[in-house]
């Protein structure tokens, strides 16, 4: 820490420097005088004899000074004084690093938020999205989403897996809300049990759905998100056990998700239970996007195994009806790939970003790019200038 | 303005002068030059104020120390004092400045011309 101490101990020795040397002059002088010099002569001499003395309380401060860092220090005040004298040249240089550096700024927030930041779940990296492609199913599996899930895919999962905690599916839809002061439309996600274990965050008031609340035709429940509770009761947290309408049906209200919560990449208003009939599934219905949670240790290949082992018993314990075959699916040659969510979520974006980001990039390298010629026709203009500092001892790479 | 001739002691020669003027004994700046000036029967004509920069050089690198203390003048002046490693950096200086002084004056040595 020698240095912090004389950092601060500078100005302290910068005075002790100067009273010395006002002392050896006084001290010349009166040995002049003694000598029988009138005072005022003795005063030149004793000057005279010193040397310059401003240049010797500079050299004596730089042996003490970092040279490097206040030459810096000073082409940087120099640099201030030139930009002073033109504020219009100035000020068109500031606004344009300024746009592309803002611009940059305001994309870094955007890919810092999305894609290096983790997802807002506890042990998110446990959480895998039941991502299926089926090559052989043109038109019902898409390249974004490959094959969904249906009803009695979830319950085979659910019921033979061997690498998964828990999971769900779930699906994003609309509902009307009726009955309260004006209908309205609302954002929903209907879930089956498995989805809010999966994801582990815990209401902020109130509970989860439970197994009872996913029974056909049983009691209507709901959940709903932190801003709808807030938009509509005020944040009042004896919302719960009161009913309201969706889309005519009485739902009561047995929970609050905290502020923040999304189902992976949506937001919605109300969550409601999918609350399957087991006795109607069928084979069909690939709607559904599926969620889990990893087993401690269990691997995406681990998983993706199990759900190929799986895939039979799936076809073997449902069907389409009588008369149909339920093998007919070996022929779309269904694959699991599952991701992590994360992966799920940022998806296309994250290369889609990082081009933004690029571009972006571009944006700040020809706005440096202008500024640079605005310079150049300066410099042009300082031609004088430099000659007089080259000229006076500076050198050449503090010109630049 | 000095002129030419009289300047440019080779680096370094300033501080080992003043090394071993304090080896003698511990004294301050101005006791310092005028020391330095009366051995040398004034045949260097050193800028006093040049004295400065060279103690602030060997205040830092730790070769001297300096207190404060009263002159025989009765004055408040900072007095030189040499440290260990000053003395032993002196040594050095002076067993180097040697061997130099000795080629340049083989060199410099009246020979068959």
């Amino acid at each position: 820490m020698n240095w912090l101490r004389q950092l601060f101990s500078r100005q302290r020795l910068y005075r002790e420097l100067s009273e010395e040397i006002q002392a050896h002059l006084d001290e010349k002088i009166e040995e002049l005088v003694a000598g029988g010099m009138p005072e005022r002569e003795a005063k030149q001499a004793a000057l005279r004899e010193f040397g310059n003395i401003g240049l010797i309380e500079e050299k004596s401060r730089e042996v003490w000074a970092w040279p490097l860092v206040e030459e810096v220090f000073f082409d940087i005040r120099y640099g201030l004084r030139t930009l002073s004298h033109s504020p219009v040249f100035t000020a068109v240089a500031l606004l344009t690093i300024a746009i592309g550096i803002a611009a940059n700024a305001a994309v870094f927030s955007i890919v810092n938020s999305v894609l290096l930041k983790p997802l807002n779940y506890p042990k998110a990296e446990e959480l895998v999205a039941l991502h299926q492609v089926a090559p052989g199913a043109e038109g019902l599996a898409d390249f974004e989403n490959g094959l969904l899930l249906s009803p009695s895919m979830y319950f085979t999962y659910a019921d033979h897996n061997q690498t998964f905690q828990s999971l769900g599916v779930w699906i994003t839809g609309t509902a009307n809300v009726t009955g309260m002061a004006e209908p309205e439309q609302v954002r929903t996600v209907a879930v089956s049990d498995g989805v809010l274990q999966t994801l582990s965050v815990p209401p902020a008031v109130g509970r989860w759905f439970s197994q009872v609340d996913q029974v056909p035709n049983g009691p209507g429940r709901v959940m709903l998100s932190y801003g709808y509770w807030q938009r509509r009761f005020g944040g009042d947290r004896r919302v719960i056990g009161r009913n309201i309408m969706v889309d005519s049906q009485t739902r009561e209200i047995v929970g609050v998700m905290p502020q923040g919560f999304r189902f992976v990449d949506s937001d919605f208003d109300l969550t409601t239970p999918l609350a399957f009939d087991r006795g109607k599934a069928i084979l069909a219905g690939f709607g559904f996007h599926g969620i889990a949670r990893l087993k401690p240790g269990a691997t995406i290949a681990q998983a993706n195994a199990d759900l190929a082992r799986m895939l039979p018993i799936w076809m073997d314990s449902w069907s389409n009806g009588p008369g149909s075959n339920p093998h007919i699916y070996e022929t779309w040659r269904i694959t699991a790939m599952i991701h992590s969510l994360k992966q799920q979520v940022i998806g296309n974006v994250g290369e889609l970003l990082w081009v933004v980001m690029g571009t972006i990039g571009l944006v700040m390298l020809i706005a440096c790019a202008n500024v640079m010629n605005l310079l150049l026709v300066r410099v042009e203009a300082r031609q004088q200038e430099l000659a007089v500092r080259t000229a006076l001892g500076a050198g050449r790479a503090r010109i630049v | 303005m000095k002129k030419p001739i009289q300047r440019d002691l080779f680096p370094g020669a300033l501080e080992m002068m003043i090394l071993r003027t304090l080896k003698r004994q511990p004294m301050h700046g101005y006791a310092l030059v005028q020391d330095i000036k009366r051995t040398s029967d004034d045949l260097l004509q050193i800028e006093e104020g040049s004295l400065y920069p060279a103690l602030q050089r060997l205040l830092k690198e730790g070769f001297v120390k300096a207190e404060w203390g009263i002159s025989s003048t009765n004055r408040r002046v900072r007095i030189y004092k040499l440290t260990a490693t000053g003395g032993k950096h002196l040594e050095r200086e002076v067993s180097s400045f040697e061997r130099m002084l000795k080629g340049i004056t083989q060199v410099l040595a009246p020979g068959e011309l």
